[in-house]
């Protein structure tokens, strides 16, 4: 008895500790009008949308990362690169770093779009008297993160002016070193420069093979020549036969 | 012991059975042809032997004549076995044989056909018993015989169908003796005679006797009737099967179109192969094909006579026809050895010729021809590279003779598709050759110069893939990469696979490139060609970084122009407008790889981009959440001092009005008064802004804003000044408000003074004077403005300058465009002149001056009646007041006239009573008006000044007309009210809210902005409540005449605090005696309202 009453209490507390948790509304139930269930859609479409954009934003970072990987591949530059190569790192590095901070502000958008379905979620229960929330927190959720958003898109837009600047940097000091070197970085991705040398190694092996066939081939050709000329000159001169030509020795040309 | 007896048995049984079974069984053999002939031989013998017995029994029976030809048929049947025995006797090795047995037979059975002729010469069948009989002398060797039997039934049995093959072997006789006059006559009697089953054999035989005369002419002419002849013999025979099937009961056979005898050839066949001879000498070879075709009647005569008459060109070396007959052949042949010769004599032909035109197709088929052959299983290797080697020639010849020809414009020469053609050909039938890579890049050319590039990229790099010597290879690969570079140019009718194929192909093929040493021209167009490709491929992010290295490794080149302009681009198709700003800033500065030409296009791109930017803020800002402007506030910072930033700074206060921050509104436009003190939108947003805090009753703010306005707004300078001080003046601030129309003044637009003015005037009326009027607006006579020269005239007559008076006022009389006030002034005015000229009017002397001085009485009085009727609120109840006392003290001067002299004591009397009358009249008009003027404030709600004296029994004694003292302004708006403000910029019109804004005004003691918030109120339909409160706000603000109108409109809307204020009112201001008029004329109301102290 004791077991029960005491799991009853813990039962009853739970959803007061939590905090609150928003029971979504079924979008085909008819009890609830239609212009609050399409708010309540619209509100849902968003969470998806922002969804959509934070794997896109996640695409675009792994994109950033694999890029800075390849085009700072050593073999891609010529000798004496470290300097530029140096360069090239911090440039990529606030591509990248660029990268993040726009994921960072998609998740944090996905995050209000889903705190703003929770509070949309909640306002149309209350209307249509479907449940009772207390949408402060709700509300002040949403804040929170709005300013979350904000405080990004000044890191953003203080990234961006350092990015442009390293950018300029970036590309006067490429252009004063390609003018002089040959730089295959930007024009050959690493694995189709592995793939290309491979091919290349391979082509070459098999002119070398084919060189030392013909070579081989042209000697045998020499050699057979040389033992039939060998084999003519070994030939004894005969005097002509005194047999008869019979009907056997005739040749069928075959008119 | 029976159960194992029986079981003994079966046992044994099986085992019998098992051992049968495992015996060998016989093996069934062929019977051999021997014995089949020998069966043969015994079963016709049989037959004969029956057939001799059912004669023996039948004679005179009608069918005996068949018996005795089935009996010779039989011998003849058994010889031809034994002939056939015989033949396989000696294995077949000679036809020659000596066999008795044939002889005895045969002769056997001509004697049983003699015995039809003789015995029964009337039958129908002795036709075929001479024809028989013909044949059976025929194979004796009987020459003679055969001819006289058969010439018996050519000549007495004509409509037999048996005569035509009697004709054939008869002229075959002669034809095999070489007697080919005598031969000829007999096909020839076949060919004039009715269609038969030999008919075509006829003409054939007939073509072979003129060949053999060496005449082509009628040989080929018989050669063509027997196919036609033959053809229609076919055609009988067919629509005779069809009618069979058809309609067999109706089906009509003609004699001859049983079939006779057995054609061991095929005439039309035959036909048509053996004329090759002659048609090779005496018909054009280019018709040859089109003739054979006509003519042959099924494939394989085709094919053959194709055959015979290639060989017969070869050996003419009439090469026009041999091109065309083995081009055919190819095409349809078998693929043999003959093939190979045919295609050999094909390009044999097109090289003596040297007609190259459809050389694509020739090479086809030359190559197919060797293909089809040397495919074949019983093709030994040495063989197959032997052939390989002698066509590859022939191909490569023709591929690169024609190429050559096609270049150099010579007749018939191939167009280059045909030319490429043959290339493929070679490519696709020579898979290995030492050639393979100079006619791959050959190939590539003409792919390349026919709009194939696609293909010749392919091509080039396959030749690329071969070549050893490394310059070779590197031109191969950089003409492959700038085909597909070509390839990729095209937008239009492309399919995908060839976009992705090009791309892919020149990746790898720049890529491959890169690894040699290129001259800088190569070097950059292989690079741009790269970057452009992933740019086509729509990668955009890979792209920019690729096209900006060309642009920064190329700088001020073709290209580097043409990758700037794809990085730009690229970054717009993203819709990266921030990128493209800042690229396009970046490609505009010190450094930029771009020629000077084109950074005037960059920089429209960056004009454009940055608006982009700044309105995808804006739509942010102006989104679901409303208002979040700080992105458009740190754009407008970053770009502070630029027309960006301006037009930034504009959308985000636009974002902020739209949300209705007013403290935004605010920052945002002192942030652009002190940024952009010289923009041109700074008037609407300080216009915006007033009529922002004018909604929101914050009057202070409003006036300020209008003042700021005005400063910037030159063209709207005035009408901001005259509403500023307008507010100023209803805020209780006169001062102000006289410090801003006299501001407004200053400007020369004689409308807009005219407008200042009528303001000015109307308010130094009030609050300071007539004295004040004259001497602050006497300079502004000259504008003719009748408010003001109205008001002017007023104070000039007050101060004794009644000539300019009468003048100003005249004018204002003559002006059409005077208003109701500015008339009744006038009026006014004037009887103030007529009351003077009255006052000062002398004692008549006679009766005509007294008359005159009645009349200027009466003109007086009009003059005040005239001031009464323009409708002016004051001036309709000053008129009046002061009518009445003009008249009380004109009556006392007409009572206290002195009669004029010379006037009798009847005269003295009527005169007296006539102005005591008038008298009387006068003194009555005079409490008329008074009384009239009193009325004004029930019929009217007009508690003027005038009015309340009227009341009081005090009738106006001077020109200056009272005005009730506002109070000026002593207390600042309240604190708090941002609340309420904001609720009523989101509803303007609800009158609940307004009110309350009133009263919290009232309870600060700033009854002024109380006043014009319950103005709006009662606009927006407000009702007896807030007229009330108007009349409180009215009172408290000393506008006493206002405050009556209030309560008294509050008292008709059945309020009793408008009835209770009224009558308070009422006794403040010493009318006591009207506050029962109060509880006459209006019905006690609802509680509720402010009531005053």
């Amino acid at each position: 008895m004791k077991h029960l009453i005491l799991i009853l209490i813990l039962t009853l507390l739970v959803p007061i500790g939590c905090g609150s948790s928003v029971k979504p509304i079924d979008l085909h139930d008819p009890n609830v009008p239609l212009d609050a269930r399409r708010f309540v859609a619209d509100a849902q479409d968003a969470v998806s949308i922002a969804r959509a954009r934070r794997d896109e934003a996640a695409d675009r970072l792994a994109f950033a990362e694999n890029w800075q990987d390849e085009v700072t591949t050593p073999e891609l530059w010529p000798k004496g690169s470290d300097a530029i190569l140096q360069k090239l790192k911090t440039f990529t590095q606030a591509r990248v770093d660029m990268s993040e901070l726009e994921f960072e502000q998609a998740s944090a958008k996905l995050d209000l779009a889903e705190a703003k379905y929770d509070l949309s979620t909640a306002q149309t229960a209350m209307r249509n008297d479907l449940a009772v929330y207390d949408l402060e927190p709700l509300k002040a959720r949403a804040e929170s993160i709005r300013g979350e958003i904000e405080t990004l898109s000044g890191k953003i837009e203080d990234q961006r002016l350092k990015l442009d600047k390293l950018t300029l940097d970036w590309w006067k000091s490429y252009s004063k070193f390609a003018g002089d070197k040959e730089v295959r970085a930007f024009y050959v991705s690493p694995q189709l420069f592995a793939e290309l040398k491979a091919r290349d190694a391979d082509l070459k092996a098999k002119r070398a093979e084919k060189k030392k066939q013909d070579e081989k081939d042209a000697k045998d050709k020499d050699k057979k020549n040389a033992d039939k000329d060998a084999k003519k000159d070994d030939t004894p001169a005969k005097k002509p036969s005194e047999e008869k030509i019979t009907e056997d020795d005739a040749i069928d040309l075959d008119l | 012991m029976y159960r194992v007896a029986k079981h003994t048995l079966l046992g044994l049984a099986m085992v019998l059975a098992l051992s049968s079974c495992a015996s060998e069984p016989q093996q069934l053999q062929d019977t051999p042809t021997v014995e089949v002939l020998r069966l043969n031989i015994t079963k016709v013998r049989n037959a004969i032997a029956e057939t001799r017995a059912t004669i023996a029994v039948s004679r005179g029976a009608p069918y005996l004549p068949e018996f005795y030809v089935r009996l010779a048929e039989l011998l003849s049947e058994e010889a031809r076995y034994h002939y056939q025995l015989a033949y396989e006797r000696e294995q077949r090795s000679t036809k020659v044989l000596h066999v008795p047995q044939v002889r005895l037979l045969k002769e056997d059975a001509i004697n049983t056909y003699e015995i039809v002729l003789s015995r029964f010469p009337d039958s129908p069948l002795v036709p075929r018993v001479l024809f028989n009989i013909g044949h059976e002398h025929r194979e004796l060797g009987n020459f003679d015989e055969m001819r006289k039997v058969l010439n018996r039934l050519v000549d007495n049995y004509p409509d037999s169908p048996l005569r035509a093959d009697a004709l054939i072997v008869l002229g075959d006789y002669h034809f095999d003796r070489n007697e080919l006059p005598d031969a000829l006559r007999y096909y020839e009697e076949i060919a004039k005679g009715e269609l038969t089953p030999v008919t075509g054999l006829g003409h054939y035989k007939l073509a072979w006797v003129w060949v053999n005369e060496g005449e082509c002419k009628p040989a080929l002419d018989n050669f063509e009737k027997a196919i036609e002849r033959s053809n229609d013999w076919a055609e009988r025979m067919r629509k005779l099967a069809l009618q069979k099937i058809e309609t067999p009961l109706l089906v009509q056979a003609e004699a001859g179109d049983e079939i006779t005898t057995q054609q061991d050839i095929d005439v039309r066949r035959e036909s048509l192969v053996d004329l090759a001879y002659c048609y090779s000498r005496l018909r054009k070879p280019q018709d040859s094909v089109k003739f054979l075709k006509k003519y042959a009647y099924n494939r394989e005569t085709y094919v053959a006579a194709l055959n015979k008459l290639a060989n017969r060109y070869r050996t003419m070396d009439q090469f026009q026809g041999a091109v065309l007959i083995t081009r055919e052949l190819l095409s349809l042949g078998a693929a043999n050895i003959d093939r190979l010769d045919d295609a050999r004599t094909l390009y044999t032909s097109i090289k003596k010729l040297k007609d190259y035109r459809t050389i694509g197709v020739d090479a086809e088929l030359i190559g197919d021809s060797l293909t089809n052959y040397y495919s074949r299983v019983n093709i030994k290797a040495d063989e197959r590279e032997r052939l390989v080697k002698e066509f590859e020639v022939y191909l490569r010849d023709l591929a690169t003779t024609s190429q050559e020809r096609m270049i150099k414009k010579r007749r018939k020469s191939a167009g280059p598709e045909d030319v490429a053609r043959a290339y493929k050909a070679y490519l696709d039938t020579i898979p290995v050759s030492d050639k393979r890579p100079d006619m791959l890049l050959n190939y590539a050319d003409l792919l390349g110069s026919n709009g194939q590039e696609l293909e010749a990229g392919v091509r080039s790099m396959e030749a690329a893939d071969l070549l050893e010597d490394d310059g070779q290879r590197r031109d191969a690969l950089y003409d492959a990469v700038v085909y597909f570079q070509a390839s990729l140019a095209k937008e239009s009718d492309r399919l995908r696979y060839e976009r992705v194929a090009a791309r892919s192909a020149l990746r790898r093929a720049g890529a491959t490139l890169l690894s040699y040493k290129l001259n800088e021209e190569k070097e950059r167009r292989v690079k741009f060609a790269i970057a452009q490709a992933i740019y086509d491929e729509g990668l955009y992010v890979e792209a920019i970084d690729k096209l900006s290295a060309v642009a920064y490794e190329f700088p001020g080149t073709d290209e580097a122009d043409a990758a700037v302009k794809l990085t730009l681009d690229s970054f717009n198709t993203l819709n990266d407008y921030d990128g493209l700003m800042y690229a396009s800033r970046r490609f505009l500065s010190a450094g930029s790889p771009v020629s000077d030409k084109l950074k005037g296009e960059i920089k429209r791109i960056q004009g454009a981009a940055e608006q982009r930017k700044l309105d995808e803020l804006a739509l942010a800002a102006a989104g679901e959440d409303g208002a979040d402007i700080s992105p458009l506030i740190a754009f407008a910072e970053k770009n502070k001092g630029t027309d960006l930033g301006e037009r930034a700074l504009i959308n985000a206060f636009v974002a902020a009005r739209a949300t209705g921050d007013t403290e935004k509104m605010y920052k945002l436009a002192d942030s652009m008064a002190k940024t952009y003190p010289k923009s041109d939108q700074l008037p609407g947003i300080y216009t915006t802004l007033a009529q922002t805090a004018v909604a929101r009753f914050d009057y202070d703010t409003a006036i300020r804003f209008m003042k700021r306005a005005a400063d910037v707004n030159p063209s709207q300078r005035i009408r901001l000044l005259i509403a500023a001080g307008e507010l100023n003046e209803q805020l209780g601030e006169p001062k102000k408000a006289e410090k801003l129309f006299d501001e407004a003044l200053s400007d020369n637009n004689p409308q807009s003074q005219a407008d200042a003015l009528e303001r000015l005037s109307s308010m130094i009326e009030k609050y300071d004077g007539v004295d004040s009027v004259k001497r602050k607006l006497n300079s502004y006579t000259d504008q003719g403005e009748p408010e003001t020269n109205s008001r002017i005239g007023l104070a000039m007559i007050g101060a004794g300058n009644a000539e300019e008076g009468e003048m100003l006022l005249q004018s204002v009389l003559n002006n059409d465009s005077a208003s109701g006030e500015a008339l009744a002034r006038a009026h006014f005015g004037m009887g103030e002149l007529m009351l003077n000229v009255i006052n000062q009017y002398p004692d008549p002397e006679d009766v005509d001056l007294i008359e005159e001085f009645i009349i200027l009485i009466d003109v007086m009085q009009q003059s005040y009646l005239n001031a009464a009727r323009q409708g002016s609120y004051t001036y309709a109840a000053a008129s009046l007041s002061r009518l009445s006392s003009a008249l009380i003290s004109v009556s006392k001067k007409l009572s206290r006239m002195k009669m004029p002299d010379g006037l009798t004591g009847a005269q003295k009397q009527q005169v007296k009573a006539a102005l005591d009358a008038r008298v009387e009249g006068l003194e009555q008009s005079a409490s008329e008006a008074l009384t009239a003027c009193g009325n004004q404030a029930w019929t009217a709600a007009n508690f003027t000044p005038p009015v309340r004296d009227c009341l009081k029994g005090n009738a106006l004694d001077g020109i200056e007309v009272k005005f009730d003292q506002v109070k000026s302004r002593s207390a600042k708006a309240p604190k708090g009210l941002d609340e309420l403000r904001a609720e009523l910029s989101k509803n303007p019109e609800n009158v609940d809210k307004l009110r309350e804004l009133a009263e919290k005004f009232l309870d600060a003691k700033d009854p002024h902005s109380a006043r014009l918030v319950l103005a709006r109120a009662i606009q927006v339909g407000g009702g007896a409540l807030e007229q009330n409160l108007i009349g409180v706000a009215s009172y408290e603000i000393g506008d006493v005449a206002s405050a009556f109108d209030g309560f008294a409109r509050a008292a008709e809307g059945g309020l009793e605090a408008g009835r209770t204020n009224m009558k308070t009112l009422l006794k403040k201001e010493g009318l006591s005696k009207q506050v029962s008029e109060v509880d006459k004329r209006f019905q006690k109301g609802r509680d509720g309202g402010r009531l005053i102290k």
